[in-house]
């Protein structure tokens, strides 16, 4: 293992409970995002790896070897900050040697192993400036080069594209994955974006109030998530979660049977239901009827907000059921539909806990 | 600049305020280049006489000028350096380092600046005639770090917690000891701040006059205390003070013109995020 975190727990002086028990496995080469709303505990989580904040409990080793009380330089671990961090009186250059020559590595040497990374990057011209004279995606660039040029055992990034504006940070956000699969170094990524974690990681670790929810790849995350919580946070547009009864292994909602949707045991539960699993059809042709009451479109598709009767006993947390709709298909606003759902897709969750339920479709 | 009435009151206020400040300073500037006999004469002359530089030749000659000028020169300079030596690391431990109740630890710091110093003063002269360092400069050096110190911790904490902490943990990261973070990223960064808190221990223990008189009568006294020399039980030597006053005000609009750059930005420093 790469990184591996035991039984880790945060207290902060002011009584702050930031991070409760966290145990997590990262392997050799993998990009883990630690996933979460702010105040979740993935950015404490990352400094302590880092060695920026001192556990209250637990145990951190880093290729094997226990720093839970090495000092954040002798870790071999690099970071990029949200805000870069860059040394403002430095050029690009010297902000990358810095820890090479207080490594002890001779200057000359030094400096052309910035030169190699920055033209892996494309920043070769921008060496000799200072931060001030760099825009928002060269420091970024350059904050990158820092950590890279270090050639760590692990990389950590605290919201690293969060600063850039939307195209450069979905432009950054390739060429991070990119620099991941050329050198495959670990690297442990933080952030609130969701899609920024689904995209670059080999494994999401989903955070809320300093627990892990859910450890898991990608494609998991988004279609077994392992709580309402999980399902909620991860997709945009949001899941639709449903009220609907277990009976005899056979779900129903609104009292209608929802076939192939099975379950075991017997009671309430939560249905979660991605608007892309929302199929609407004509009026009395599915298994309930709604009113397209307004959409909203995302380019390739529309999401119609459908006002279903006795909304309130069939959906929660929402008003409105999302649908996810091809843009080509027409919709007219106020119109009745029909409304079928992917049954072999839909989540069932414990209703009282919001655990998923461990039978789906079959 | 803005213009209209109210800019222009402004501007009026500004230029009255400055020329209330430069006058006296205007005033003693050309006290000391007048003849004794204009100086003394009841009808006040701003610049009908023969200018005379025999006041300048007296302040040294009868009142051993030279020698004053060195002793304040190595004191402050040596007592201000030592200070900002080790100012900066004090107040990089109690504003950054984690340091248990580092605000408090500031403010009591802070506290002992609060006690006038007559009340100290006698204190420092028995202990002083105890160690038997009277009347040398060393003893300046240790008073004026003393009082210092507390001073400057205190105005560099503010601008150290101006500084973004994550440099500070890239540093760390980069594998940077906390000398080397002080010294080689803390320094440069809070230039400014650090130019403003020099200046102000510098200015400090330059015009201080109290410990001086005190703890010197001769050979280690310091400008402040050989200006008031120039007056004696029978007169005011006018001419001599004033001179000896320009020359003890040059360093100061020389320091000032210098680092007025630094200046301004370290008294904005804090004010604008």
């Amino acid at each position: 293992m790469a990184v591996s975190i035991r039984g880790l727990v945060k207290n902060f002086r002011d009584g702050t409970r930031a991070v409760r028990g966290i145990d997590l496995e990262i392997e050799q080469g993998e990009f883990l995002t630690l996933l979460g709303p702010s105040g979740c505990g993935k950015t404490t989580t990352l400094r302590l790896v880092a060695g920026l904040e001192e556990p209250t409990e637990g145990r951190i080793f880093i290729d094997g070897r226990d720093v839970t009380h090495v000092d954040p330089g002798d870790r071999n671990v690099a970071m990029v900050f949200q805000s870069y961090a860059l040394y403002p009186h430095m050029t690009a250059q010297q902000n990358m040697t810095l820890a090479l020559t207080v490594g002890g590595m001779p200057k000359a040497q030094a400096a052309e192993e910035a030169r190699r990374t920055a033209s892996l990057l494309g920043i070769e011209h921008l060496l000799d400036r200072k931060p001030a004279k760099l825009s928002g995606g060269e420091r970024q660039r350059v904050a990158l080069g820092r950590a890279m040029v270090r050639n760590p055992a692990c990389y950590l990034m605290d919201e690293p594209l969060s600063n850039l504006d939307l195209k450069l940070r979905e432009h950054m956000r390739t060429e991070l994955k990119r620099l991941h699969q050329r050198d495959r170094v670990t690297t442990v990524y933080v952030t609130h974006d969701q899609a920024e974690a689904l995209i670059l990681s080999d494994r999401v670790a989903v955070l809320n109030h300093g627990t892990l929810q859910q450890v898991a790849d990608p494609v998991t995350i988004y279609e077994r998530p392992a709580n309402t919580f999980v399902a909620d946070f991860i997709g945009s547009p949001s899941i639709n979660f449903m009220k609907a009864e277990l009976r005899d292994g056979t779900a129903a909602a609104g009292g209608r049977a929802l076939a192939g949707l099975r379950g075991t045991g017997d009671g309430p539960v939560t249905l979660g239901v991605r608007p892309e699993d929302v199929i609407l059809t004509e009026a009395g042709e599915g298994l309930m009827d709604g009113t397209i009451d307004f959409t909203e479109p995302y380019g390739g598709v529309v999401i119609a907000f459908i006002a279903l009767e006795h909304a309130s006993a069939l959906l929660e947390r929402r008003e409105y059921l999302a649908a996810s709709v091809d843009v080509h298909q027409p919709l007219v606003q106020g119109a009745r539909v029909g409304i079928r759902l992917r049954s072999e897709r839909i989540s069932i969750f414990d209703a009282s806990t919001g655990d998923a339920l461990p039978a789906r479709a079959g | 600049m803005r213009s209209g009435p109210h800019a222009f009151a402004i501007n009026a206020l500004a230029v009255l305020v400055v020329v209330m400040w430069l006058i006296p300073v205007l005033w003693v500037g050309l006290t000391s280049v007048k003849p004794t006999n204009v100086i003394n004469s009841p009808e006040p002359t701003f610049i009908a006489f023969e200018p005379t530089a025999a006041h300048y030749v007296e302040i040294f000659d009868r009142f051993k000028f030279d020698r004053a000028i060195y002793n304040s020169l190595v004191t402050v300079g040596l007592s201000t350096l030592i200070v900002m030596v080790l100012a900066l690391p004090a107040a990089y431990a109690v504003s950054r380092m984690g340091m248990l109740m580092g605000d408090t630890w500031a403010l009591i710091i802070l506290s002992l600046r609060f006690l006038p110093g007559v009340v100290i003063v006698l204190p420092y002269f028995k202990m002083a005639n105890f160690a038997g360092i009277i009347d040398s400069k060393m003893v300046l050096v240790i008073v004026y770090v003393a009082f210092g110190l507390p001073f400057a911790v205190w105005i560099l904490r503010g601008f150290l917690l101006d500084l973004p902490k994550e440099v500070e943990e890239a540093a760390r990261l980069d594998g940077l000891s906390w000398l080397q973070i002080i010294f080689r990223l803390i320094l440069p960064m809070a230039a400014p701040g650090i130019a403003v808190t020099t200046i102000f221990t510098f200015v400090f223990s330059w015009n201080e006059f109290l410990f001086a008189v005190f703890l010197t009568y001769d050979k280690a006294q310091t400008m402040p205390v050989a200006l008031q020399k120039t007056i004696d039980v029978y007169n005011v030597l006018w001419g001599s003070l004033s001179a000896g006053a320009v020359i003890q005000l040059l360093p100061m609009v020389l320091v000032v013109f210098l680092l007025q750059r630094h200046i301004a930005r370290g008294l904005a420093l804090g004010a604008v995020k």
